[in-house]
């Protein structure tokens, strides 16, 4: 259980920091701007919210191997090893940090980060003094249900990363070997593990999504 | 702002960098033989890998799934030493595309209608048109041998119309078990390999009512560890692990052995 337990954690930690780096630079840049095609992009980074991971697995197996690109073009062989399985994890969380941030970032007033531009502050400051701690409660929210849902991954990541103890086999994998093989105790403590897992982060993300927001909020009423 | 984006994504290389790093050197000195083996055989397979285990200093790790994802992930280039697939179909598909070698052994399972402790069991499978049977699991019909195998034991005991429309179709031949063990079914058509160890009781379909079911295990052309995957391979013919895979309800048919 343990093995599982920390490779879960170290793809989990890898694909959280590819989600905040990947989907929040997304969300910094479509929130405020309207490049062509913009439909088409944020269409792109939802869709695998909706695809069942058979067919994100499928899609990646695709990209990842043998005549794949990242195989042919930059000689890396994913296929069964652990960041196989981040790639997997950053593809399905992606979303929900996207979605979060972006509208939290949309819904900062524009006037707030145009006076510190007149103050005489970089893009970088703007964003990183004014913008982000005003929608910091929607981008933590993203951040968190996107690690859980990271953490949780299962589907894309059979199909990637194989079910390999010890090398691949994260907690989701562990419980399914579990099941699989009748391993009751074993499978109900994973499952009590990942059902409490979730349901603190659940709990948690509440606390930024309602309840008093601060005073200094900007974000029109 | 083009350099906002452009600074934001510095750290994502960063990282794609260490983790590309890592996992071809962890598999250069890897000395584990990967076996990709379909789940109805981890049973078995656990136990001949400790009898292996014992007689020679390879050491053998298990990447189980189905037997049709396993077969996608081969043909996609995912590096394996040795692949036992619950389907003889997949096997030959992989070997017509030079993915697996010709060293391997083809194994052939047993049906059988498996009924709960609590319900009187069957001696013929005509018994499965009694009213008591209101569902009876089975594995897909199409995709699964064992499916396929139990719909033909019906159709040549002549009673496949009157128990169709209580048929339950399950994904796999595992799963069909689980729904009568639960009590969603009253019986299942299964595999004699996986009852083993259930408190159900049994009766074993006589093999001339359906075609066989073949299970195949071969050596994959792309293993880094070619001669180890043969010895493995080797091994399975050998009387110990036969006895094993007999004791599990799975006989040998042929073996071509690389020795």
């Amino acid at each position: 259980m343990w093995a599982p337990l920390l490779l879960s954690l170290q793809v989990t930690v890898a694909a959280t920091l590819l989600i905040i780096c990947i989907g929040g630079g997304l969300a910094v840049w479509l929130a405020r701007r309207e490049p062509r095609g913009r439909a088409l992009i944020e269409t792109a980074i939802h869709l695998p919210l909706v695809l069942p991971p058979s067919v994100v697995g499928y899609y990646l197996l695709i990209v990842l191997g043998r005549r794949g690109p990242v195989s042919t073009w930059l000689e890396w062989d994913l296929l069964f090893s652990w960041p196989a399985a981040v790639i997997a994890a950053t593809v399905v969380g992606m979303p929900l940090m996207f979605q979060a941030s972006r509208a939290a970032i949309a819904s900062v007033n524009p006037d707030l980060e145009q006076v510190a531009r007149t103050l005489g502050a970089s893009e970088l400051g703007v964003l990183w003094r004014v913008t982000l701690p005003l929608a910091r409660r929607g981008v933590i929210a993203g951040v968190v249900l996107s690690a859980t849902r990271a953490l949780g991954e299962f589907g894309a990541t059979l199909m990637v990363a194989g079910n390999i103890p010890g090398r691949t086999q994260t907690l989701p994998l562990a419980i399914y070997d579990a099941v699989q093989s009748n391993d009751t105790d074993l499978a109900n403590a994973m499952v009590l593990l990942m059902t409490a897992v979730g349901f603190v982060s659940l709990w948690w993300v509440r606390r930024f999504d309602i309840g008093p927001r601060p005073q200094r909020s900007g974000t029109p009423v | 702002m083009f350099s906002l984006i452009g600074r934001s994504y510095l750290p994502v290389l960063a990282i794609a960098g260490l983790l590309a790093c890592s996992p071809a050197e962890e598999r250069a000195s890897d000395p584990l033989l990967l076996v990709s083996a379909a789940s109805s055989l981890s049973r078995v397979l656990q136990q001949i890998r400790v009898d292996f285990e014992t007689t020679t200093a390879d050491r053998v790790v298990f990447n189980f799934g189905s037997s049709g994802s396993l077969t996608q992930q081969i043909r996609h280039g995912a590096t394996v030493d040795v692949f036992a697939s619950a389907s003889q179909q997949y096997l030959d598909e992989l070997r017509h595309e030079g993915h697996l070698a010709d060293t391997g052994l083809t194994l052939h399972g047993r049906l059988v209608v498996w009924t709960p402790p609590d319900e009187e069991p069957v001696a013929t499978v005509d018994e499965l048109t009694a009213l008591r049977f209101r569902r009876i699991a089975l594995a897909h019909t199409k995709l699964a041998p064992y499916g396929r195998a139990a719909i033909e034991a019906l159709q040549s005991s002549h009673v496949l119309t009157q128990v169709e429309p209580r048929l339950v179709q399950a994904p796999d031949v595992l799963t069909a078990l689980r729904y009568a063990e639960s009590g969603s079914a009253d019986a299942a058509l299964t595999a004699l390999s996986l009852v083993g160890d259930t408190d159900g009781r049994w009766y074993t379909v006589p093999a001339d009512l359906h075609l066989k079911v073949q299970l195949g295990i071969a050596v994959a052309t792309g293993s880094p560890r070619a001669q180890q995957a043969r010895r493995f391979v080797d091994h399975l013919s050998t009387p110990a692990a036969v006895s094993i895979f007999e004791a599990n309800g799975l006989f040998l048919t042929t073996a071509q052995t690389a020795l």
